[in-house]
């Protein structure tokens, strides 16, 4: 595993008196493979999801198809929120990819239950897991060296 | 906003970055008069959704400087919240509708369509009207819960 990379944080000067949302993303690596973390805090809803879907998409567009995505801030998510989730999250599997869910709040989580997307999307508790989860799901794949289109 | 009445008017202009104050609003409201945390976060969330379809409905009719302002009417007593949103958009009672379950939409991985079932899912009742040349009147009840009697 490298150390993460420095954050890059997108400002957001529109509306700004009362948004509260900022967006950091992060890289490490497992078996030499690029694993994106994505850090939202704040609250994700119709205002704010389009700064996350651009962040998304352009990851993904570099071709980074594994992502943990950090919850710990997060306050509140709507259904627009969840729709760039649930979008990313049909993206990377279509590439042999994954999406997980780490640090959620008991608020997120009991939302997430009652939506049903926990049964969707893998969850959990702290980043380092979520790491440890693509690790193992890699090794098991016994095709680490592949690209995810190839192997994962 | 004043809390100490029984209602309550709230008018916005029809953006989404005011939605972050209508759920501060309706949360400490609800929290006030003694819904659980839970419920709390169920009267947010569907309030929210039902503004972003008002929202939508607004612009898709006046582009993106709407003069329509989103109106709120909030009703509200020990037991029970009422809101009533108005907006003057176009009948979207086919889609309220729709009796499939929340969960097997989210399992067929749409990216978009949730928001009224999930309303339907968060609220006791959910009752809609549309006049044509005036638009739509959503309105969401919640009851609260009673506490189980210990003995």
């Amino acid at each position: 595993m490298i150390p993460p990379d420095e954050n890059v944080t997108t400002p957001h000067s529109e509306d700004s008196m009362w948004k509260k949302f900022d967006i950091s993303t992060d890289s490490r690596e497992i078996g030499g493979k690029p694993i994106q973390i994505v850090r939202v805090d704040g609250y994700l809803d119709s205002s704010t999801f389009p700064h996350l879907q651009e962040r998304l998409s352009g990851l993904i567009g570099q071709k980074n198809y594994r992502f943990i995505v950090d919850l710990r801030h997060l306050n509140y998510i709507s259904s627009a929120g969840l729709g760039v989730l649930m979008g990313m999250l049909q993206e990377v599997r279509e590439h042999n990819g994954d999406l997980k869910i780490a640090n959620m709040s008991d608020k997120i989580r009991n939302l997430f239950d009652m939506l049903g997307f926990s049964r969707l999307v893998r969850i959990h508790g702290t980043i380092e897991e979520a790491l440890e989860a693509f690790g193992k799901e890699m090794s098991e794949s016994g095709k680490g060296g592949e690209s995810p289109e190839d192997s994962y | 906003m004043e809390l100490s009445a029984k209602s309550v008017r709230v008018e916005l202009p029809a953006a989404t970055h005011y939605l972050v104050l209508v759920r501060q609003f309706i949360s400490s409201l609800a929290g006030h008069i003694g819904f659980s945390k839970a419920d709390v976060a169920k009267i947010e969330l569907a309030l929210d959704e039902a503004c972003s379809n008002s929202i939508r409905a607004i612009r898709k009719i006046e582009g993106e400087s709407p003069v329509t302002h989103l109106l709120l009417d909030v009703e509200y007593d020990c037991r029970s919240i009422a809101i009533t949103v108005y907006d003057n958009g176009r009948d979207f009672s086919r889609n309220l509708q729709s009796e499939t379950p929340l969960q097997d939409l989210i399992a067929s991985m749409k990216t978009s369509g949730y928001g009224l079932q999930i309303i339907k899912t968060c609220m006791d009742e959910v009752i809609y009207n549309h006049v044509p040349e005036r638009g739509n009147l959503l309105r969401l009840v919640k009851y609260i819960e009673p506490t189980p009697h210990t003995t």
